[in-house]
């Protein structure tokens, strides 16, 4: 072995066999340069190995505690808003479900309504007061990713009306010559739909934050359940398969041309400190399509940590499914 | 109680059972940190953070890798931001052109090097290593940290950083050759 080879070999010290690290210190033995080499690189690595520890005290899970409390305190108050709130947006995510399925359906309405105009969706698309009477409270469970079949007006009344009693809410009346709300006068635009919801909510609503928790938390809190849906106070299930995609219902919410049911995640940010959330996004999300962004589910909880962290305050409603999620940013 | 139980009570949310998984893992945490960051505040700092992270995001590990893996992962994730932030703040002053002589809008930034105080608790050859350690490339100090500091095997590596094992070993080789640089004048402390 000469000296070439052997610096070629200590450059790929750590990959060496015990053969070829003999080869080495055959060598360093008979060239003092070498050897140097070879001690010097042997010293350091054993000094990297036993560099002093930091002690960690008490202290630290003690401080982590007290952060961690803070922080559930403040997402307290985001659960709170949202239930202050959750009529209003089950609301809006209900007249969403019915915009969507009758526009998934409009061929069928074109034929079955011939001239007649009125449409009761009319009232419903575009009531979103929280009293209205023809607001139809969501469904429970939602199969993700379903393409919208084909139902005749009838089976969608009663469609409606058994997930309502299943999940015991007020019943919605759903004419059968409805149609859906159009934005021009011709009875052919009937895939697009007006409604402009007042308030904004997720296709499918869900608060991340875990139930709230009217005082500090002790440290042996009751378990939450993670894989169930979660429900509101009065038992109403969060969750919509309302179809989201391109055709522009409003300006916050949209419907795919094939009538494909998935699910965009809303993240509502107050406006004032927009700003600081959009500079944690982007280091967060993995791209973007159209005005959506889109994440990996196992990146969200990290997301929602660093915002808190920022003092941001913000809601989110996002689907629950591992891989990509898709969302929106809505200012309040 | 294993690792597996505990965990799966931090899920339920046992906040007994996250601190038994904190004291478990912090001294880890802290001291992989105080590597990547050269800076015993900051270390501190970043492996709070970890732990939040850690909570908060609980629920979304799904014990593909394994929990050490994913905790590690993190961390060498919250102290690249870490790095970042400190970069984008000695940018900042760098580009603000003249200094504001009232002491009170003074900046100040964090030193990256290790303190006096630490530097007297180490020889002079850790002092030596501990510099140089700083001074390198973050990419190589990650790669020295997990492999010689935590003393991670390859596939260990390459599962935390998300890189290739080939990719580990060439930048183990180009991290040693850079420790090598900065050690060069300091050749004779390790003979």
């Amino acid at each position: 072995m000469d000296c070439d080879m052997f610096l070629n070999m200590l450059d790929n010290y750590d990959n060496l066999s015990e053969l070829e690290k003999e080869q080495l210190s055959n060598h360093a033995k008979e060239c003092e340069s070498c050897r140097r080499e070879l001690e010097f690189l042997e010293s350091v690595i054993a000094t990297t190995k036993t560099l002093p520890k930091l002690e960690v005290g008490e202290d630290f899970l003690k401080d982590l505690n007290l952060r961690i409390d803070k922080e559930d305190i403040k997402l307290n108050r985001h659960t709170r808003h949202f239930k202050r709130n959750w009529q209003k947006y089950s609301a809006v995510a209900a007249s969403l479900v019915l915009v969507a399925v009758i526009g998934a359906n409009s061929d069928m309405f074109v034929d079955k309504m011939g001239n007649n105009d009125s449409g009761v969706i009319d009232e419903v698309a575009t009531t979103v007061a929280p009293k209205s009477e023809t607001v139809a409270l969501p469904a429970t469970e939602t199969p993700k990713n379903e393409p919208s079949k084909s139902e005749n007006a009838e089976k969608t009344e009663k469609t409606v009306q058994t997930q309502n009693a299943d999940t015991k809410t007020e019943a919605v009346t759903v004419r059968e010559n409805a149609v859906p709300a159009v934005s021009g006068n011709s009875q052919r635009n009937v895939q697009r739909a007006t409604a402009t919801p007042k308030s904004t909510a997720a296709a499918t609503l869900k608060p991340t934050a875990k139930p709230a928790q009217e005082e500090m938390p002790s440290y042996t809190s009751e378990p939450v359940a993670t894989d169930e849906p979660q429900n509101d106070d009065n038992g109403y299930s969060l969750t919509t398969d309302a179809p989201v995609g391109q055709y522009a219902m409003g300006e916050d919410y949209s419907i795919s041309s094939s009538g494909t049911m998935y699910e965009i995640g809303i993240m509502t940010v107050n406006s004032k400190q927009y700003d600081r959330a959009m500079g944690i996004l982007i280091e967060c999300i993995n791209g973007s399509v159209g005005d959506c962004y889109t994440i990996n589910a196992s990146d969200l909880g990290t997301l929602e940590a660093r915002l808190t962290n920022a003092g941001v305050e913000f809601d989110a409603y996002m689907p629950e499914h591992d891989g990509i999620i898709t969302f929106k940013i809505v200012k309040y | 109680m294993n690792e597996a139980e505990l965990i799966k009570k931090c899920k339920n949310g046992d906040r007994n059972a996250f601190g038994e998984l904190v004291t478990m893992y912090q001294s880890k945490v802290v001291n992989m940190s105080y590597s990547l960051l050269s800076n015993r505040e900051d270390a501190f700092d970043a492996a709070q953070e970890v732990f939040l992270r850690v909570y908060r995001g609980l629920d979304n590990f799904r014990e593909k890798s394994s929990f050490s893996t994913w905790i590690y992962r993190i961390t060498t994730n919250v102290c690249s931001d870490f790095l970042r932030k400190r970069q984008r703040t000695i940018s900042t002053i760098s580009v603000s052109g003249a200094y504001d002589d009232d002491e009170d809008k003074e900046l100040e930034i964090r030193d990256s090097a290790p303190t006096p105080e630490e530097y007297a608790q180490a020889n002079e050859k850790q002092r030596a290593v501990m510099r140089a350690l700083s001074e390198i490339k973050h990419e190589y100090r990650e790669i020295i940290t997990l492999f010689d500091i935590e003393g991670m095997n390859y596939e260990e590596i390459s599962d935390v950083l998300k890189i290739p094992t080939g990719t580990v070993k060439s930048r183990l080789n180009r991290a040693r050759g850079a420790m090598r640089k900065k050690l060069s004048e300091n050749m004779e402390l390790f003979e």
